[in-house]
């Protein structure tokens, strides 16, 4: 229970950042994706189940607010969360390197997709600028990001580790 | 999640299950719009005054590391600013003699001002899109403040967008350089018609496209370009940027060029929204604008033609294309005759083009 809302109140002030005061630290008119940190985090530390749970409560938060229908971000975040939960069984508290890899990978997708059924669809087929506009600063912002943002939430899920082991006991 | 650890359920069903629960979300989303209306507001209640607050202490922060850098310049932008606020009264006092000579000749024409007085109400940005896909941001104020779904909404002395979700408390604005919108357009100081298009890659260059001007139209690079007179959603006259870099398009019927919008997107903090909407404003004059007068001298103008919306069509289409609304208009002119004496309902109108 008090890991959902941990978890719920994570994704409610990664959201708020995300939304407001990242804005005034936007480099190359881009902000970094931090309900994506926060899936693929979960995806890493906890497996496919969490993974998948938590990028459905960042998407659909995003739909919600953001989204003119509801499921597209919801679909894509949850995706995400799930396919990294594969990484679990190969994950290290101390690896730093794993979940670059696997940051990079998913906002990449992400956007890739969001591209495809957004843009492409419209007959916006210019990807290649879209790539260097887009795509690419907000994932090396992102990627930049996770290096501090990854070692808070595993901090968080330590702590939530322990605090259950002493429920349990 | 603890009450999922109970009962062993294997991910890929739980994935599954949620995926059809997306499938089922979007389609009924789209199928039933309005009855999901309801979520937003809530989530709109419950995380606008949070996102105010944030935004506040954010906002708060950054103003002072960046006040305290630009103190020193700002005071002496400060005394600049002020001698030329003197020159500038001067020169005020001339306009307003204009102006009011103006108004005298017009009244003499028994035109009515094109530039009208709306109704505006101030607010204050409080969150962004977190994609970097699109464009869209949430003002701090909603329905109480009399704001609608289709207000327009300025910005540095220019369009900035227009309102496309209103809720208790904050509003929804979507920009006109968000991907998705379109703006029917008019050159200044002529009729010559264009679509604004908003592209988001674009505007990381700083402009946005201008398409769909005619090709007959020789358009000289740094005009301004206003919201036409002939768009349902959007009040005429309201500045939206400058023409640069005019070519012709491969198909050779229209020009293509780029806009430079005059609000400064990236740094968005007031804006200013007016009330009035475009479908139900009216204004009391003889005939809409100067230019139906000018292009249309033939047509006889009956007497209580004011209360005649040239535009009164219910399309909520959101993309005003330049090609429909220039035929909405033309019929709306043809049918004004017939359709003046009773309410003239807007869907009456509507059935009635359509015959047309």
């Amino acid at each position: 229970m008090k890991r959902c809302i941990t978890i719920g109140i994570l994704i409610v002030v990664c959201f708020l950042l995300q939304s407001t005061v990242f804005h005034y630290i936007e480099l190359a008119g881009v902000v970094p994706n931090l309900l994506l940190i926060l899936t693929m985090s979960f995806g890493l530390m906890r497996g496919r189940k969490e993974g998948l749970l938590v990028g459905f409560f960042s998407g659909l938060l995003v739909d919600i607010y953001f989204g003119q229908v509801l499921g597209p971000y919801a679909f894509i975040y949850m995706t995400l969360g799930y396919g990294n939960g594969f990484f679990h069984r190969i994950y290290y508290v101390e690896d730093v390197l794993l979940p670059m890899f696997t940051i990079s990978v998913n906002d990449f997708l992400y956007n890739v997709i969001i591209y495809v059924f957004f843009f492409m669809l419209r007959n916006k087929l210019d990807f290649a600028e879209y790539l260097i506009e887009i795509i690419l600063p907000e994932m090396i912002y992102t990627i930049l990001i996770t290096l501090f943002f990854y070692k808070i939430l595993v901090r968080i899920n330590l702590r939530l580790k322990q605090v259950k082991e002493a429920d349990t006991i | 999640m603890n009450f999922h650890d109970r009962k062993v359920i294997p991910p890929k069903y739980i994935y599954l299950f949620m995926t059809v629960i997306c499938i089922i979300m979007l389609l009924l989303s789209i199928v039933f719009e309005s009855r999901f209306s309801f979520l937003k507001s809530i989530t709109g209640t419950i995380v606008t005054p949070m996102q105010t607050g944030v935004n506040a202490a954010g906002s708060s922060l950054y103003l002072g590391v960046k006040n305290s850098k630009e103190k020193k310049a700002l005071l002496k932008e400060n005394k600049e600013l002020q001698a030329k606020l003197a020159e500038y009264k001067a020169k005020e006092k001339i306009y307003e003699q204009e102006k009011y000579e103006l108004k005298r000749l017009q009244e003499l024409l028994e035109l009515k001002e094109q530039y009208v007085e709306y109704n505006t109400i101030g607010a204050r940005v409080i969150s962004t899109d977190s994609t970097n896909w699109f464009y869209t941001f949430i003002i701090n104020k909603g329905e109480e403040d009399g704001i609608k779904v289709g207000c327009n909404v300025l910005a540095d002395g220019g369009l900035a967008g227009i309102v496309t979700e209103v809720g208790s408390g904050y509003s929804k604005v979507r920009a006109i350089i968000d991907d998705n919108s379109n703006v029917s357009a008019s050159i200044s100081g002529t009729d010559s018609l264009c679509t604004i298009s908003g592209d988001i890659s674009a505007m990381k260059q700083g402009y946005i496209h201008i398409n769909y001007i005619d090709k007959a139209d020789t358009i000289e690079e740094g005009s301004e370009i206003v919201t036409s007179h002939v768009s349902n959603k959007f009040l005429p006259g309201i500045l939206i940027g400058y023409v640069s870099d005019v070519v012709m398009d491969s198909n050779n019927l229209t020009q293509s060029a780029k806009c430079i919008p005059v609000v400064d997107f990236s740094n968005l903090t007031e804006v200013l929204v007016i009330t009035d909407l475009k479908k139900t404003y009216r204004t009391n004059s003889k005939s809409k604008n100067i230019y139906d007068s000018v292009t249309s001298p033939d047509t006889q103008v009956p007497e209580d033609t004011s209360e005649e919306d040239e535009t009164t069509t219910e399309n909520s289409d959101d993309n005003d294309t330049e090609a429909t609304t220039q035929e909405e208009n033309a019929d709306g002119e043809d049918t004004s005759e017939s359709s003046r004496e009773d309410g003239a309902l807007p869907d009456d109108r509507n059935e009635r083009e359509e015959q047309h």
